[in-house]
C-alpha cells in the first residue's frame, strides 16, 4: 500500500499555475506552439511474412504498438456477408505508474471504444471483402494495441498505430474447392502472394485539451497538461474531410471553438494522413525488395564466388534456374543448393577466396532447339573443371547444373557421342541422383544406338580422358588427405578414387573393342550402383 | 582504472564499482574520522559497496558512491523536493521518488512549536533535507538545517518543477558550474533549486525563461559540457525572442 502510494505520480501546485499561466502566453511546457503536433515516427515490424501488420508508432515520450491478426469464425447473424473488426487495448503497467496489470480502468475502454467508432463505423476498414462463404465463414480482424510509454495523448497514437498495422497487414489468400466447392483451402504464403485489406479511407484521431479559459485551447496534450486540463475533445476526421466520430469529455465549451477545432482537425488529420501514407509506402516497397533478394538467392547459390562473379554466371545461374523448372528437378535443386550450401559453408570455414569455380566457358546459350555442344567442348570444360578442381579445396563440387545440362541438352540431339566414362565420371559424385537414373538411362538407350560408331572413336581421346581423370585422382586423393574433417565428402572422395583407379586400369589395357565397350560399363554399372 | 591516491595504497577512488567490493579498509587508515555517504556500508574494519557506480572522494574525507537512476534511494544530508502527500497528526507524508514515503515533523521546522503548525496543502512543494535514511524504514525529513535554522528550507512558491535523473541533479550541482547552467546564467536570470531526488524547480519572471531554462536541463542529459554550451548557442536563437519579450514587459 505505501508502496503504492509512493509510486504514483503526482502534479505539483507549482506545475498546474504555471501550465495555465503559460497558456495564456500561448506557451507550452515543451515549448510547442498550441497548435503543433509532436514528431510522429512510425516503425514497422522485420519483413518477414509472419511479422506484416505490426506498427509501432511515436508521437513524442508516447509509445504505442498496434498488431492485427486475422482467423476464421462465423459471422453474426444479422451481418452474414461481413467480417468483423475487434479492437483490444491494453494498458502495460511500464506505460506509466497508474497502470495496472490486467483490465484496466476506464480509459482504456475509452480508447478502445473510440478507435473502435473510427474505423467500424465510419467503414473504413472493408467488412464485405472478408466474407468467405456467406453465413458460414468470414474472416475476423483483431487489432492489438499495447500501450508502452505513457507521455500523453494515448488516444491520437493509438489509432495512428492501428491504421499503419491495418495497412501493412496481409492476410492468406483463400479460395473455395474441394469435391462440393464448399471446401475452404488456405494458400501458404509461399504459393500465393498474402492480400492486403481494403481501406477506403484513413480516420484520424485528433485530441483538443481545454482549459479553463475558453480561448485557450491545445492540440495534442502532453501528460502534464492532460492532468491539468479542464475539457477534452477527440474528433475523428479524415483527410477528405469527413467528420468520423467526436468525443468530448470535461467542462462545456461554446460551438464557435468546436467549429474551429473540427477545421483545424481536418488540416491536421492531412497531414498525418500523408505521413502514415509515406511510412507505409516504404515498408511495402522494401518488402517487394526482400522478395526478390529471397528468389534470386534460392537460384544463384549455384555460382559461388565473390568478386569473381561475372555476368555470365549470373546469366548462367538465370538460365540454369529456368532450366530447373523446365527439368522439374525440383527435388534436386534443393539438394543441390543444400550440398552447395554445405560447401560454401565448409570453404568458409577453410577461409579460402579463390576457391571459386572459374567459368571458363563463354555464356552458354541454352536454347535446346539449337544445335547441340560438342565433345571438344565438353572435353574442354570438363578438363578446365579439372584444373579448376585442382585450385579448388572443394573436391567434391565439380560438376554443377550447367555442366550436366550440357550432356542432358547434348544427349537430347544426339549430334555428337558421349563417352561414357565421361558421363560416368560426372555423374559419380553422388549429387545429381536423380539425374543420374535418367542420365543411365539415355545413355543405355543411347549405346545401344551408337554402338557402331565405337570403333570410329579413336584412342587418343580415350588417353586425353584419362590423363583427365588421373589428374581428378591424383587431386582427389590430396583432397582426400585435406578433406578428412568433412565427413561425408570424404566417401565421395573414395570413391571417386576407386573409380579414377578402375578407368584408368580401363583405358590402359588397350585398343578398345565392343566387348569392352559393354563390359566396364556393366561393371562400372553394378560399382555405381553399390556405391549409391 | 585505479587512481594512486596517497593516503592509500590501493585506491578504488573515481573507478567503477560493484555491490560486494571492499573499498576501504579500515585497518590500513588509523587515527581518521571517514564519512560515508550513500552507497557505503561498514563491516567492521572493512568498507564494502552497495551500489553499482563510481567512488568519489571529497576532501577531507568524505566516499560516496554515484550512479543514475530515475529512482531516488534515501541518504543521510541530501537536499531533496519533495510533494506534500497528506498531513497527519504528528508528521507529513511526503514523496520523495523513493521507495517509501517520508515522514516531515510537524515541529521540523525554524521555530515551531505545536501552536504554529503550518499548513500544507496536498501537492504543495518542499525543499527538505533528509534526516534520517535506514533501508526499510520510512526516512525522516527536516526543513531546518542541522543546527535549527530555517536556511531557504521549506515550501516553493510559483515556478515550474520537473523531473530528471539522479544523475543530472548532481551534475547540476557540482563545483565548478555545470556548462548548462553558467551558459543560462549568463543571458537569463532566474531561480534554480535542484533535488537530489531527481526533481528540480525553475523560477523566473516570464514563462518564456522557464520553458527554455528547463527544456535545456532537461536536452543536457547526455550531452558533454562542450556539447551542451553548442545545444544552448542553437538555443540562443529563442532566447533572444525571449529577451525581446523581456524587455517588453
Amino acid at each position: 500500500m505505501d508502496a503504492r502510494l509512493a509510486n504514483t505520480w503526482r502534479l505539483t501546485l507549482n506545475e498546474k499555475n504555471f501550465i495555465k499561466t503559460a497558456l495564456l502566453s500561448e506557451i507550452r511546457i515543451d515549448g510547442r506552439k498550441p497548435f503543433e503536433f509532436r514528431n510522429i515516427s512510425i516503425n514497422f515490424g522485420r519483413q518477414v511474412k509472419s511479422e506484416d501488420g505490426s506498427a509501432e508508432v511515436q508521437l513524442g515520450q508516447t509509445r504505442v504498438m498496434g498488431i492485427v491478426t486475422a482467423k476464421f469464425v462465423q459471422p453474426y447473424r444479422d451481418r452474414p456477408n461481413e467480417g468483423t473488426l475487434a479492437i483490444y487495448p491494453e494498458f502495460s503497467p511500464m506505460a506509466d505508474p497508474s497502470f495496472e496489470a490486467g483490465r484496466s480502468g476506464e480509459s482504456a475502454v475509452e480508447l478502445g471504444r473510440i478507435i473502435d467508432r473510427g474505423l467500424r463505423e465510419s467503414r473504413a476498414v472493408d467488412t464485405e471483402s472478408l466474407c468467405i462463404v456467406a453465413g458460414k465463414l468470414v474472416w475476423a480482424i483483431r487489432i492489438d494495441i499495447l500501450i508502452l510509454d505513457n507521455g500523453g495523448n494515448l488516444v491520437d497514437a493509438a489509432n495512428i498505430a492501428a491504421l499503419a498495422a491495418l495497412m501493412t497487414f496481409r492476410r492468406p489468400e483463400c479460395s473455395l474447392g474441394g469435391e462440393d466447392g464448399q471446401e475452404v483451402i488456405i494458400h501458404p504464403p509461399e504459393m500465393r502472394d498474402p492480400l492486403p485489406l481494403i481501406v477506403h479511407h484513413l480516420p484520424i484521431a485528433i485530441t483538443f485539451g481545454f482549459f479553463i479559459d475558453e480561448n485557450v485551447v491545445v492540440i495534442d496534450p502532453i501528460h502534464n497538461e492532460e492532468a491539468v486540463m479542464a475539457g477534452r475533445m477527440i474528433a475523428t476526421v479524415n483527410a477528405n474531410g469527413d467528420i468520423c466520430a467526436i468525443q468530448k469529455a470535461g467542462e462545456g465549451v461554446s460551438q464557435r471553438v468546436i467549429m474551429q477545432c473540427l477545421q483545424l482537425a481536418i488540416t491536421k488529420a492531412a497531414d498525418i494522413t500523408k505521413q502514415i501514407k509515406a511510412a507505409v509506402e516504404a515498408y511495402n516497397s522494401e518488402r517487394a525488395l526482400q522478395k526478390i533478394k529471397r528468389e534470386t538467392t534460392c537460384v544463384g547459390n549455384n555460382v559461388k564466388g565473390d568478386q569473381n562473379q561475372t555476368l555470365d554466371n549470373k546469366g548462367i545461374s538465370e538460365l540454369v534456374g529456368k532450366y530447373m523448372e523446365r527439368l522439374k528437378l525440383i527435388s534436386v535443386e534443393s539438394y543441390a543448393s543444400q550440398n552447395i550450401n554445405a560447401e560454401e559453408t565448409k570453404s568458409l570455414r577453410r577461409g579460402t577466396d579463390s576457391s571459386c569455380i572459374k567459368f571458363n566457358s563463354t555464356p552458354l546459350s541454352w536454347d535446346p532447339y539449337s544445335k547441340g555442344v560438342d565433345l571438344e567442348f565438353l572435353k574442354a570444360s570438363v578438363a578446365s573443371q579439372v584444373s579448376a578442381h585442382a585450385c579448388a579445396c572443394n573436391p567434391t563440387s565439380t560438376f554443377t547444373i550447367p555442366q550436366v545440362l550440357g550432356l542432358v541438352h547434348f544427349l537430347q540431339n544426339r549430334n555428337t557421342l558421349v563417352p561414357d566414362e565421361c558421363l560416368w565420371e560426372l555423374l559419380n559424385n553422388g549429387f545429381f541422383a536423380v539425374l543420374q537414373w535418367i542420365l543411365k538411362r539415355i545413355s543405355f538407350y543411347l549405346n545401344k544406338l551408337n554402338r557402331s560408331a565405337y570403333n570410329g572413336v579413336s584412342p587418343v581421346e580415350f588417353v586425353g580422358l584419362s590423363t583427365a581423370s588421373e589428374e581428378r585422382e591424383a587431386s582427389g586423393k590430396e583432397k582426400g588427405s585435406e578433406a578428412e574433417s568433412a565427413g561425408p565428402y570424404e566417401d565421395v572422395n573414395s570413391k571417386w578414387s576407386a573409380v579414377d583407379a578402375s578407368t584408368t586400369e580401363m583405358h590402359v589395357i588397350g585398343p578398345k573393342t565392343l566387348k569392352d565397350a559393354v563390359k566396364p560399363k556393366n561393371k562400372r554399372k553394378k560399382k555405381a550402383s553399390s556405391m549409391i | 582504472m585505479e587512481n594512486k591516491q596517497s593516503s592509500s595504497p590501493a585506491s578504488f577512488v573515481d573507478s567503477t564499482v560493484v555491490p560486494g567490493d571492499v573499498v576501504l579498509d579500515l585497518s590500513s587508515m588509523t587515527n581518521q574520522t571517514i564519512k560515508l555517504g550513500g552507497g557505503l556500508r561498514q563491516d567492521c574494519d572493512a568498507i564494502s559497496a552497495m551500489k553499482a557506480g563510481t567512488l568519489r572522494f571529497s576532501k577531507p574525507n568524505k566516499y560516496w558512491i554515484e550512479s543514475s537512476q530515475k529512482r531516488y534511494v534515501p541518504c543521510v544530508e541530501d537536499t531533496i523536493l519533495g510533494i506534500v502527500v497528506d498531513s497527519k497528526a504528528d508528521n507529513f507524508l511526503i514523496d520523495i521518488k523513493g521507495p517509501a514515503m517520508g515522514f516531515l515533523p510537524v515541529l521540523a521546522f525554524e521555530g515551531g512549536t505545536r501552536r504554529n503548525i503550518p499548513k500544507f496543502e496536498v501537492g504543495t512543494l518542499l525543499y527538505l533535507r533528509v534526516v534520517k535514511a535506514n533501508f526499510g524504514m520510512n526516512p525522516e525529513l527536516s526543513c531546518t538545517d542541522a543546527s535549527g535554522k530555517a536556511a531557504e528550507f521549506g515550501p516553493l512558491k510559483d515556478g515550474y518543477m520537473f523531473e530528471t535523473s539522479t544523475g543530472l541533479s548532481r551534475k547540476l550541482l557540482s563545483s565548478p558550474t555545470c556548462p548548462v547552467l553558467e551558459a543560462l546564467g549568463k543571458k537569463l536570470s532566474f531561480e534554480i533549486a535542484v533535488g537530489l531526488n531527481g526533481r528540480v524547480w525553475v523560477n523566473a519572471a516570464s514563462p518564456d525563461t522557464i520553458v527554455v531554462v528547463a527544456n535545456a536541463i532537461m536536452n543536457s542529459e547526455s550531452l558533454s559540457g562542450a556539447q551542451q554550451i553548442i545545444m544552448l548557442y542553437d538555443l540562443m536563437d529563442s532566447l533572444v525572442v525571449v529577451l525581446l519579450r523581456e524587455t517588453k514587459k
